[in-house]
């Protein structure tokens, strides 16, 4: 809405990366077992990818106790053709916040670590692009 | 029963004569104990476990979507149980010492049809 107010509770500084930097989100994760992932996790923010979070095979791993059935695994379009991923229960917590979301990864491949758009909708997020700065943020 | 047995290879019977006596067993004890291995194991051994708590789903499908709204728990080839809360699952998931499980949520989880959008994908930005 035009004129809406959004304040600022949390920011993270953008990543480097080779032209411009990217904007990134601190998310902790804990598999069903309830246990914490051993690492807290800056993960680029990415509204082209319409998923959950993506994490690399080896971070999956962690995740498999929690696992969705193969038939609600998923598929993406890739410019090198159609990726099936896994797709498994986690915890997250991001700035306070506690969210049930999927986690997914490759079933081939190496994947990468991902913010895509189905956890992305859940969060009020401010993107100042000339401060390079990525702000969690709550509306006025 | 006097069993006689064949053909076996001499190397084979030579090393299993040898872990029945380091697990003080005699040979008749140590083949029952194989046997009983072999049998309870052969339906199971070609597949993975992930795969074995999927087969198990896809069987129990029907029933498992009744509880909806409840997260459903399959792991080591078996249904755990439904429960309402994930520290029960967590509990439960320690309990039986699980390497996978299946996780699921009757009427939560939703099957994706179609294929999803990832732009990025295999774009990498080099200098010219």
């Amino acid at each position: 809405m035009v004129g809406q107010l959004y304040r600022a509770e949390a920011c993270l500084k953008y990543k480097a990366s080779t032209l411009s930097e990217y904007p990134v989100l601190k998310i902790k994760l804990y598999n069903m077992m309830l246990e914490e992932f051993p690492e807290e996790l800056e993960v680029p923010v990415d509204t082209g990818f319409e998923g959950s979070l993506m994490l690399t095979v080896n971070d999956y791993e962690f995740f498999k106790v929690g696992e969705l059935p193969q038939t609600y695994w998923r598929s993406y379009r890739t410019l090198t053709g159609i990726i099936v991923m896994r797709v498994a229960r986690a915890i997250a917590k991001i700035e306070g916040r506690e969210f049930e979301i999927y986690v997914e990864a490759p079933h081939i491949g190496v994947g990468k670590r991902l913010m895509g758009r189905e956890l992305l909708n859940k969060l009020i997020l401010v993107l100042d692009g000339p401060a390079r700065k990525c702000c969690i943020s709550s509306i006025e | 029963m006097v069993l006689v047995i064949k053909k076996a290879s001499e190397e084979k019977i030579r090393q299993f004569k040898a872990e029945a006596v380091r697990r003080g067993l005699t040979l008749s004890k140590a083949f029952e104990e194989a046997v009983d291995l072999w049998l309870s194991t052969s339906s199971k051994a070609l597949v993975s476990i992930e795969d074995f708590n999927n087969r198990v789903f896809a069987e129990l499908k029907e029933e498992i979507d009744k509880h909806v709204g409840k997260y459903v728990v399959i792991a080591n080839g078996k249904l755990i149980g439904v429960f309402d809360d994930v520290k029960d699952i967590a509990k439960a998931l320690k309990e039986v010492k699980a390497q996978h499980a299946i996780v699921y949520r009757p009427g939560i989880d939703k099957p994706v049809s179609g294929v999803l959008e990832w732009w990025g994908s295999s774009i990498e930005l080099k200098p010219a």
